[in-house]
Order: C-alpha cells, then sequence, then structure tokens
C-alpha cells in the first residue's frame, strides 16, 4: 500500500467516524460480534424438538442436520461467519465433537475449494479455543 | 500409512459405493490428464478423506449431499452419484431428502428444489420409494 493510499484510507475512515458520530454516537464503538452473543446457545434437548427427531421421527436427528448446514456454509466460502459461528456452537451442543465438526470442514475441500475450507477451519478453531474457555455447566 | 494403502482403502471404498467410477474416470480423462482425475477422485477423495476415521461414512455423505446441493444446478451430476452412494452408506431416503430440502434456507428455495428433482431421479432409478 502506498502512503498516498494510506492516507487517503484514513480519511475516509475518520470521515467515517465523524459520520457515525453525528448519526448516533453509539455506532461509533458498535461491536457487530456481539449480535451473536444476544442468541443464546440452544440446549441439546431443545434443539432435538425444534428440527430434530421428537416430532419428526423418520426425520434426521439435529447433530446430522446441524453437519449439514455447516458443510454448506463452508462451501459457500464461510463469507457467513457469525451464521457458521452460531452454528458450530450449536453442532456441538447438540453432540457432534470438535473432531468431527473438523472432519466435516475438511471433507468439504474438495467441493468448495482450499481457501474456503481453510477460513472455515480457522472460525471452528476460534469456536472450540471459546469452547474450552467455558466453565463446565 | 503409506500411499499404496491409502490408494488401496480408497479403493475399496470406491468399489463399495460406486462400483465402476474409477474405470469410468479414467476411460473418460486419463488420456487428458494421465493419472489425474481417476486418481485424485479415489486416491484424494475415497482414500484419504472419506476413509478417514473421525467421522461416520453416512454422516460424511449426508454433509456433502448438503453441500451440493446449497452450490445449485452446476453440481446435479456429482449430486446423483453422491445420493446414490449415501444410501449405500446407510442413509434412509427420507433422511437425504430432509438434508437437501434443509438447504433452501442456505443455498435458497430454486437450490433446494432442482436438488429434490435430482434427488426424485435417483431414488427412481434405484426402485427407492418413499
Amino acid at each position: 500500500m502506498t502512503d498516498a493510499f494510506q492516507k487517503l484510507f484514513q480519511q475516509m475512515l475518520q470521515s467515517g467516524h465523524e459520520m457515525a458520530r453525528a448519526l448516533n454516537p453509539a455506532l461509533e464503538n458498535i461491536d457487530t460480534k456481539a449480535f451473536e452473543k444476544l442468541f443464546p446457545t440452544m440446549p441439546a434437548d431443545m434443539m432435538e424438538m425444534f428440527f430434530g427427531k421428537t416430532f419428526n421421527r423418520d426425520g434426521l436427528d439435529a447433530r446430522t442436520r446441524l453437519l449439514v448446514t455447516i458443510a454448506a456454509l463452508t462451501v459457500q466460502g464461510a463469507f457467513a461467519e457469525p451464521q457458521l459461528r452460531l452454528t458450530i456452537r450449536h453442532a456441538l451442543a447438540a453432540g457432534a465433537t470438535p473432531r468431527e465438526i473438523a472432519e466435516v470442514i475438511y471433507q468439504m475441500g474438495m467441493f468448495g475449494g482450499i481457501p474456503a475450507m481453510q477460513k472455515a477451519l480457522e472460525i471452528a478453531q476460534g469456536v472450540f479455543a471459546e469452547q474450552e474457555g467455558k466453565q463446565p455447566e | 500409512m503409506n500411499a499404496d494403502a491409502a490408494y488401496q482403502r480408497g479403493r475399496d471404498l470406491a468399489e463399495r459405493l460406486n462400483p465402476g467410477m474409477e474405470t469410468a474416470l479414467r476411460d473418460r480423462y486419463g488420456e487428458w490428464l494421465p493419472d489425474a482425475v481417476a486418481e485424485t477422485v479415489v486416491g484424494h477423495g475415497m482414500g484419504a478423506v472419506y476413509a478417514r476415521d473421525g467421522l461416520d461414512l453416512r454422516t460424511r455423505l449426508l454433509v456433502t449431499v448438503g453441500a451440493l446441493a446449497a452450490m445449485g444446478g452446476q453440481t446435479r451430476p456429482q449430486l446423483k452419484v453422491n445420493i446414490a452412494s449415501a444410501l449405500c452408506a446407510g442413509a434412509t431416503a427420507r433422511e437425504i431428502s430432509e438434508a437437501i430440502f434443509q438447504m433452501h434456507l442456505y443455498g435458497g428455495m430454486p437450490a433446494a428444489i432442482n436438488a429434490m428433482n435430482t434427488m426424485i431421479e435417483v431414488f427412481d432409478a434405484e426402485g427407492v420409494s418413499p
């Protein structure tokens, strides 16, 4: 990046901050990751009831359903980061192991390409780290 | 595990899921890309990925079917192969239907509908009824 470009970029950032401050002072320090924190991770029984086999006996169990979703979000390029993190947290809660989640993402390297796989693996690692730091319930 | 053993493991799995696939791929692409396509699908895809521990084969096939469905219509030939493989790996027709329909949330309704039509073709060909 050239100096001139860096200066231009700084100016753009600065005017963006000013605009945000003028509209709503709180916007300036907004943390978009905080939105997903508002969604609690559902307990396994609740997931089994909502989208597992409780009412839909011949259907698909919640764990498999969530693993299928992780696969789809990965092959799309893992651009939906908050959704992928949320789905990984739910898959863990529904009984999938970190290893199983990693295997799903690794397998998707063949279908969505290596960059998508790499990005999804990084996101998954972040979730695993966050879960390890959590107190056992 | 050495490369030969991984390849053999892939070949065994390919023969179980899609008999004749390796030969078909080699006949089709081998002339243009010697030792490439069939070897990558069987050796890497089947041997180094699908035959791994850590996730059961039925789930492996269901996540692939879901991913291909979410990617939309361009994956139709691969989707057909993987739906047939999923049946082979012990997934029920209903489970495959559920995995595909769920993808309307991720790939959109057109992708899900196209995938369901592909699925019905495979079920008809395999003599699978609801």
